[in-house]
């Protein structure tokens, strides 16, 4: 089976594959859509994907939001605009849903979910004080007030 | 007991879902607390060794780093202290992995948790959980961040400081050209002083910030030239009677030059010319590494090109049908490098084959520095080249007597372009180490004292130039100035209209600096007694294109008029 695009006549079902989530939940998905992730294209291409891939990383609630990016962006003559939108809307879900899909598109490298979800997370990183970034990403600063003073100090640029 | 069950299936899936923080708060909340420490320590041992499983090796360390950057609290003794509790794994090693988990290996991973981490615990995941996202994942978000928040992001934690501060990062960040471009002005005067400030202006959040630049005290009428990410300082005139005042009573001229790093805000000096400049015309551009800098310089060294040569080696004026012609040859010379879509780029040098991932010190500049004043302030018509491999400065050959003072150059395609007082342009070809005389159409007509500007973005040849676009410059005659942008087809030597600056031209010392796609410029002039300041930038990949005001009036109105004249202006994207 070659991975390539078949111009499939209609009476020609579109070729699916299956996917397992770690909670054992199955997905189906167009071949054509998996093709936008590094991983399941290397794996069609070495005829491994005819049984459900099992993917012990990933739950069932974020590999359906995958299947539904890479199907979406698998569409042809979508405008970039109207897709850029999608987009936006797609990454805007609570902190740990967007870790996730980070994650899982970096397991299963799709390269253009990846990129939206990092600069996503570095949108909310931007413009914002080391306190606030703390709040939002519950992180405890690991400095000594000594060691914060020096580093301010440093990075600082403005007296004013 | 459902709750382990739970664990350990969560473990194996490895994926960091709800149900897994639930359990382990539920767990955490059982036990006591006991002290940081050691725990932290044994603990980020088994977290690591619990994603390399889980990621098929491919990730580095899970949540924490600090051990791989030299952090004081070393591994090893924290495993002996977790002996000493009497802690034993009960399938072996630690680094066996996920499937032999034993209660006493899972209580030492949720262990970890230390106080701070339990108060995350709680049951509100929305924004308030501290989720574990692998060490190149979390690079590969910071890395998108533009330089303020990149430093803001630094003040948040360790890990954040040490991951964002790794050449590797920096250099990730700079292929993955997450870059925005910063305005440095030099050369500001206050109350008579030079201010050795140097203000700096964040084009993309529109803020200005001013760096204190004490190593430029008492300095003005220097040049400034960028190259990726550092400024060079070449050149200028310190005051002998007032140092710190901008007076040039009695003066002496630099022949020093330095290299401030706005990234790390560093400073360092470089080799001195030959000769004290004030106001050089600077050209600036990386080269090969295998790049001769004394080739071509010695031979000519002295040698002034002379009009009335014929023939020989030397290419002095050449007609540009010639010229033309020489790149096509060129050009078949070169079939094998690279990028060479047109014969606007006859060059193989700079750009085109340069290995953009070798690392910053492996690289090799040039600085060109030609003409401006010397220590009697008398008009120098020598130039000299710096190569950052050597770290010298080697002088080139002279342009001739009939050449005119330069006023203006920039570097483009491995050209050192510079254009004259008396309207006449000239290339120093970098590589092979001469000047080249260059015909083009006539210049467009200017107002006299408005000297043109050049610059060179996108390797296309750029030129601001001042005409009048009503009347002519008489008195009596309605006169009105323009500033115009224009381009040069560096094929056929033609100029072409771009496009009209929007501000009336009332600097006549405005300065013009380009970088990637992008012109910018500022004006400052002093108007019904204030000093002000224009700052505008135009995007020559745009359809246009079009000029926009990027700043007004932020900066400069506690400054001397007299900063008009002595400002300097470097683009660097940071």
């Amino acid at each position: 089976m070659s991975s390539s695009s078949s111009s499939s006549s209609p009476s020609c079902p579109k070729k699916m594959i299956t996917l397992k989530s770690s909670d054992g939940e199955t997905f189906e998905i167009e071949e054509i859509a998996a093709l936008q992730s590094k991983t399941l294209e290397s794996m069609i291409d070495e005829n491994c994907a005819s049984t459900p891939v099992p993917l012990p990383n990933i739950t069932g609630k974020i590999l359906a939001k995958v299947v539904e990016y890479c199907t979406k962006h698998a569409e042809v003559g979508a405008d970039a605009e109207s897709l850029r939108a999608w987009d936006a809307e797609f990454v805007s879900v609570d902190h740990p849903t967007l870790f996730d899909y980070i994650l899982a598109a970096n397991f299963l490298e799709i390269p253009t979910l990846l990129n939206l979800a990092c600069q996503s997370v570095a949108d909310m990183v931007k413009g914002k004080t080391p306190d606030e970034i703390h709040k939002i990403f519950n992180i405890k600063s690991t400095f000594t007030p000594e060691e914060e003073e020096e580093l301010r100090r440093e990075n600082q640029w403005a007296f004013d | 007991m459902a709750d382990d069950n739970c664990l350990r299936q969560d473990f194996e899936a490895l994926s960091v879902s709800k149900r897994l923080m639930r359990s382990v708060s539920h767990k955490l909340r059982k036990k006591s607390l006991k002290s940081e420490d050691e725990d932290v320590n044994a603990i980020r041992v088994s977290l690591r060794c619990l994603t390399l499983y889980g990621r098929g090796g491919g990730c580095k360390v899970g949540a924490d780093t600090s051990e791989e950057y030299g952090d004081p609290s070393s591994r090893r003794r924290s495993s002996a202290s977790e002996e000493g509790r009497g802690y034993g794994t009960i399938c072996g090693t630690e680094e066996t992995g996920v499937d032999c988990f034993s209660y006493g290996v899972k209580e030492r991973f949720w262990k970890k948790n230390t106080r701070k981490d339990l108060e995350l615990e709680e049951p509100t995941y929305n924004s308030r959980m501290h989720i574990f996202l692998p060490d190149d994942i979390l690079e590969m978000c910071l890395v998108r961040l533009p330089l303020t928040s990149l430093m803001n992001a630094r003040l948040v934690c360790k890990k954040w400081r040490n991951l964002t501060s790794t050449s590797r990062f920096l250099q990730m960040r700079r292929e993955g050209l997450h870059h925005y471009p910063w305005l440095f002005l030099f050369g500001a005067v206050k109350d008579g002083y030079c201010s050795a400030e140097i203000h700096a202006l964040d084009v993309y959040q529109d803020q200005w910030h001013k760096i204190e630049a004490d190593n430029l005290k008492g300095r003005f009428m220097f040049s400034v030239a960028n190259i990726l990410e550092d400024v060079y300082i070449v050149g200028g005139c310190s005051s002998l009677t007032n140092f710190g005042r901008v007076d040039k009573s009695s003066f002496k001229t630099h022949k020093g030059a330095l290299v401030f790093s706005p990234l790390t805000k560093s400073w360092r000096k470089i080799a001195s010319m030959k000769y004290g400049r004030s106001m050089p015309i600077l050209g600036a551009s990386e080269v090969h590494p295998d790049f001769s800098a004394t080739q071509g310089h010695q031979i000519r060294q002295e040698r002034r090109f002379n009009r009335s040569r014929t023939g020989g080696g030397l290419d002095v004026y050449e007609d540009p049908h010639r010229l033309s012609l020489r790149r096509q040859q060129r050009n078949t010379f070169d079939e094998n490098d690279l990028s060479f879509s047109s014969a606007r780029k006859p060059h193989k040098l700079v750009r085109q084959k340069i290995d953009q991932s070798s690392t910053k010190s492996s690289r090799r500049f040039v600085v060109i520095a030609v003409g401006g004043l010397g220590s009697w302030d008398e008009p120098l018509d020598s130039g000299e080249i710096y190569d950052s491999l050597s770290n010298k400065w080697t002088e080139i050959q002279k342009l001739p007597t009939d050449f005119g003072i330069v006023c203006s150059g920039t570097v483009c395609n491995g050209i050192f372009y510079v254009y004259s007082e008396s309207d006449k342009l000239a290339g120093y070809d970098i590589e092979r180490g001469y000047w080249i005389g260059i015909q083009t159409s006539p210049f467009p007509p200017r107002v006299h004292e408005y000297y043109p500007k050049l610059v060179s973005c996108d390797g296309r040849l750029f030129m601001l130039s001042v005409s009048w676009c009503e009347g002519d410059g008489q008195i009596g005659r309605r006169n009105k100035a323009v500033r115009k942008l224009w381009e040069l087809d560096l094929m056929y030597l033609d100029w072409s209209e771009v496009s009209v600056h929007p501000d009336a031209p009332m600097d006549w010392n405005a300065t013009f600096v380009a970088d990637r796609n992008s012109i910018f410029g500022v004006e400052m002039f002093k108007i019904f007694g204030q000093v002000l300041d224009f700052m505008t930038m135009c995007d020559v990949s745009e359809k246009g294109p079009n000029w926009r005001h990027i700043s007004r009036n932020q900066m400069a109105h506690e400054l001397d008029a007299s900063s008009c004249t002595t400002k300097s202006l470097a683009v660097v994207y940071l």
